[in-house]
């Protein structure tokens, strides 16, 4: 039991990429064999019931068979309508995962089918079972997995007839030929190891892009209500959850001008009031310089009086003479205000 | 006074208009239909930074300089990424220490310089329980969103047995809830958000409500709680993954017949999975909460798509959960609601499951989403690049999407969205990863990492073994000098497995010409020398093996530098019992070949002494090879029958033969 399970664990993979359906094709192999008259079989059947103990007999009986198979064009025309899986695309496994509990099943049917077999054949059953397995579980013998043709199958599974030692018993059996399938197997995967490594570039793994229509095709169907309204709100939630977008695209600055447009928003420098009409924006920074003028000329000596006098003019000339548009753009809060400082 | 928008003139005279005009103008106007009449408007509107911001779209990043946060200096610009890190926290604390000076002496940053005044630049009103407070106090630190300060200046005016208006109370709620009634990081400390955001994710699915904060004893004390005051304290809830209390809550609120809003639905949908353990059960009970929205006539949102994705996106990787985001989406679309980069952002985490089979979402979503620039709209849309480039490289292995998906961050300030420091990187991993493995490596050297190395990006170690092993297979050891230089900057050169990846190579690939042969010598002697003066205490020190060091001679005997070698061969003989493993006998032969050459015999007959220590059978033929190029005088002659035994008599016996 424990041989088998090993089994069923070790090799799921190869049974069903070349031989899928194996236990059918056992069965019906020997149970036509049975059921049909044909002259080889006849000596066949009365073979069948003197061989009783004998292990090496069976071995003999069973490659009879297999070849009786080959002979009969008969036979195996009408056997080879039965449906052979093809190998699979491996790239394909992956998508169709859910086979993995077939698979299983399928081996064990093979378990099952082969120890049918194997005891409607009589002799020594251990060893025909075993003897099937082992050649239903080697195909490299046999010829390109692509075949569907049962006899090309079959001619592949030739008998071995190295005999074993008596002693041996089915748990080695079942062992050894796990062996040689993990041995197999190991072999592949470094083989396929290697040149996938140097054609890393090439290799592109195919992708089968279906097409999926995000926004057409059946919907929740929950929102029938026809009159939704936007629910309200608590504003600083709101808000604050508006600050936190905001911060989450708020990087490091990358320039200068990112650094002024952060500051800007930071209120770190005043926000530019006005465009690309620089000179507007320049009578602003005059405002301030001649108002931080007025005090400090204002506790200066007579020293430099005429000039000073000169200076304060020019300031105060030129906010007249631009008196109506400081006062259009709001730069110039009041009129009485500004008169009264220049005062 | 400073908020009130200030519209722009025109320009006056058209002729005057300059190129820059020009530009500004095609950069903020917003009529630009070219069927009509041009018009020129009398007026345009604009915002305090759009010219500043029009003069910044002229600017492109330039991938070979550092970026702006760094000196100008070539010393002061960092090359790694824990230099990157450690000098923008430096800076960073500077900028703090600032802030502490200004408040621990706050009366001398009182003068006004600046008109009008800047109040960035005051200092901070500080409150204590004794304060003289009024309601505005209140509103203005909730405005500012000062938690702490908010507390303070609540309980001043509580004790003083002030009243505190319905809305400001309210206004409090939200803001304690939102933060947990815990402090958050100024809005100032960009660097330190940037460096940070990742960690936070970690503690992502821990309740971390405070029980009985603020908040609650707020909630409580007010009598008969509104149904705004329910919201905000379930969402509070939610957002800080106290879930059970928060249904209580909720049902509580059903039971008296409030009317909850948008955003508390929203935040309920998205702890479902905290509140029902399967996954069918969660999503009846997304479906109940819907339902009964659809009946109360609350208008879902886009918080509403995102949080149902969301709590999809943890179901498994079933068809059940992908039929659901995709008939959620379409239902959203037909109320109207566009999906955002997050919802995107999660129908491929639905989607792509590591283990599930392989979707190809990402193509259908790029449909939608290519060549246009996306603005934030939910939190989650900054997941998105990070996420897709991540399914480019692991689930669909697609260079092309890859691609695709790169142009589309940077396109417009789409880059804004890349989220934080942390997903950069990996964003930047995923991609180089990807791109070396299947691009051609030259394109790869020229067109990537040129480009984005070490400004841009700075390649892990990871990253690194993967670009090594692309060199060697390809052999192409021209990039191993430039490689080796960018590993001693990036600080990679502790890591075993890269130094080893390295020394093969070279040693593998012999080159042709005497230059590369000369540049490999060096690489190999900084290798020997960084390894040798490792600091003594450090954590996981390299050791030198025997393979390594023999490696290392080679490259530069090929390279003639003799005495470096003999320094690698003392150090071998040296350690004989401490260093692991041997080097090989062909390096050991080549190095008595030089000793040869360069007529140092007793060098020759330390290195074969060490070979025959080393018990290499082939030791007789390096001996024999000594004697006859070169004449040994008795003394050394002497010696070197010491290390191999009577070697001539060998070498006559097989001449004899002969």
């Amino acid at each position: 039991m424990n041989a088998l399970c090993l089994f069923s664990r070790v090799c799921p993979g190869r049974i069903k990429l070349l031989y899928p359906a194996p236990a059918a094709c056992v069965k019906d192999m020997f149970y036509y064999e049975k059921s049909t008259s044909s002259t080889t079989s006849k000596s066949n059947q009365i073979e069948v019931s003197k061989a009783k103990a004998n292990r090496d007999e069976a071995v003999n009986k069973l490659n009879n068979l297999l070849q009786s198979i080959i002979e009969n064009k008969d036979i195996g025309q009408t056997k080879t309508k039965i449906e052979l899986a093809q190998p699979t695309n491996k790239r394909l496994q992956g998508k169709v995962n859910k086979e993995g509990v077939k698979v299983e099943s399928i081996e064990k049917q093979m378990v099952n089918a082969v120890k049918e077999v194997a005891q409607d054949i009589g002799g020594d059953v251990k060893q025909t079972e075993s003897e099937l397995l082992s050649k239903l579980l080697s195909p490299s013998d046999s010829a390109a997995p692509t075949s569907t043709n049962l006899n090309e199958i079959v001619k592949g599974l030739k008998i071995d007839r190295e005999s074993k030692p008596a002693e041996q018993s089915r748990a080695d059996q079942v062992r050894n030929i796990l062996q040689k399938v993990r041995t197999q197997s190991a072999g592949r995967v470094q083989d396929r190891e290697w040149p996938r490594r140097i054609t890393r570039h090439k290799q592109k793994p195919e992708m089968v892009v279906q097409k999926i229509d995000l926004f057409g095709g059946e919907a929740l169907g929950i929102f029938t209500n026809k009159e939704l309204k936007d629910s309200v709100e608590s504003q600083t939630w709101e808000s604050l959850y508006q600050r936190d977008l905001r911060l989450a695209v708020t990087h490091p600055p990358a320039n200068y001008f990112q650094q002024m447009i952060l500051w800007t928003q930071q209120g770190k420098i005043w926000k530019a009031r006005r465009g690309e009409e620089g000179g507007l924006h320049r009578t602003h920074i005059f405002r301030r310089a001649f108002r931080a003028l007025v005090p400090s000329e204002r506790t200066a000596k007579a020293f430099h009086g005429k000039l000073k006098k000169e200076h304060i003019e020019w300031y105060k000339n030129y906010f007249e003479e631009k008196r109506n548009l400081l006062q259009e753009v709001g730069a110039f809060p009041a009129q009485k205000e500004t008169q009264k400082t220049i005062e | 006074m400073m908020n009130i928008p200030v519209f722009l003139k025109s320009p006056r005279n058209v002729k005057q208009a300059n190129y820059l005009s020009s530009l500004l103008y095609r950069k903020l106007s917003h009529s630009a239909d070219v069927e009509e009449k041009i018009e020129i408007p009398k007026r345009i509107p604009r915002g305090p930074t759009d010219i500043l911001r029009a003069l910044e779209s002229t600017i492109t990043r330039d991938p070979t300089a550092a970026h702006y946060k760094y000196h100008d200096d070539p010393y002061l610009i960092p090359k790694s990424n824990v230099g990157k890190r450690t000098f923008a926290m430096a800076q960073e604390a500077g900028r703090k220490a600032a802030h502490w000076i200004r408040r621990e002496h706050a009366d001398l940053f009182n003068h006004r310089e600046a008109d009008p005044v800047i109040q960035a630049f005051l200092p901070r009103v500080v409150y204590n329980e004794d304060s003289e407070v009024t309601e505005n106090d209140l509103k203005q630190t909730i405005e500012d969103v000062q938690v702490a300060d908010a507390v303070i200046v609540y309980k001043a005016l509580k004790s003083k047995g002030v009243k505190v208006s319905k809305e400001t109370e309210q206004s409090l709620l939200d803001l304690l809830c939102y933060f947990n009634s815990e402090d958050t990081l100024s809005e100032e400390f960009i660097e330190e958000r940037w460096f940070m955001q990742s960690s936070r994710s970690k503690e992502r699915h821990r309740k971390i409500w405070k029980d009985g904060n603020l908040a609650e004893e707020i909630f409580i004390s007010i009598e008969n709680p509104t149904a705004e005051a329910y919201s905000t304290i379930i969402q509070g809830m939610t957002k800080h993954f106290q879930v059970t209390r928060a249904w209580e809550l909720y049902e509580e609120a059903q039971n008296k017949g409030l009317v909850l809003s948008t955003n508390t639905y929203n935040s309920l949908i998205r702890v479902v999975n905290f509140l029902k353990e399967q996954y069918d059960m969660r999503w009846v009970l997304i479906v109940n909460l819907l339902t009964d929205m659809n009946k109360l006539g609350l208008k879902p949102n886009l918080a509403t798509l995102n949080a149902i994705l969301q709590a999809l996106s943890t179901m498994g990787g079933g068809n059940a959960a992908k039929d659901n985001a995709l008939k959620t989406l379409r239902e959203f679309k037909k109320l109207g609601i566009e999906p955002s980069l997050g919802s995107y952002y999660f129908l491929l985490v639905t989607f792509c499951k590591e283990r599930g089979p392989k979707s190809t979402i990402l193509y259908d979503i790029m449909a939608h989403i290519e060549n246009k620039e996306h603005k934030i709209r939910d939190l989650s849309d900054t997941n998105f690049f990070v996420t897709a480039m991540d399914v480019c490289r692991n689930h669909l292995n697609d260079v092309e999407m890859a691609k695709r998906v790169d142009r589309l961050l940077h396109i417009g300030n789409n880059y804004d969205l890349i989220g934080d420091s942390y997903k950069e990187s990996i964003y930047y991993r995923h991609y180089f990863i990807l791109l070396v493995t299947y691009v051609p490596l030259d394109e790869f050297m020229n067109q990537t990492y040129d480009k984005l190395v070490p400004n841009i990006y700075v390649p892990e170690p990871g990253v690194m073994l993967e670009l090594l092993t692309q060199v060697e297979l390809n052999a192409a050891v021209e990039y191993i000098p430039k490689l080796w230089s960018d590993m001693t900057v990036f600080d990679h050169t502790t890591r075993e497995n890269l130094l080893e990846l390295i020394s093969n190579i070279m040693v593998n690939n012999p080159p042709a010409d005497s230059e590369l042969r000369e540049r490999f010598s060096y690489i190999a002697w900084d290798m020997y020398n960084k390894i040798e003066s490792q600091n003594e205490n450090r954590y996981n020190k390299i050791t030198l093996t025997g393979e390594m060091l023999g490696k290392i001679m080679t490259l530069l005997l090929k390279n003639d530098d003799f005495s470096k070698a003999c320094a690698v061969m003392e150090k071998l003989d040296k350690g004989h019992s401490s260093i692991v493993g041997i080097p090989k006998f062909e390096t050991l032969s080549l190095f008595v070949d030089k000793c040869i050459e360069n007529k140092a015999p007793s060098q020759a007959i330390r290195c074969i002494q060490y070979c025959a220590d080393s018990g290499f059978p082939e030791v007789n033929s390096l001996a024999v090879r000594l004697d006859e190029k070169l004449t040994l005088d008795e003394e050394l002659l002497g010696s070197l029958t010491k290390a191999v035994g009577n070697f001539r008599l060998d070498n006559k016996s097989s001449a004899n033969v002969e």
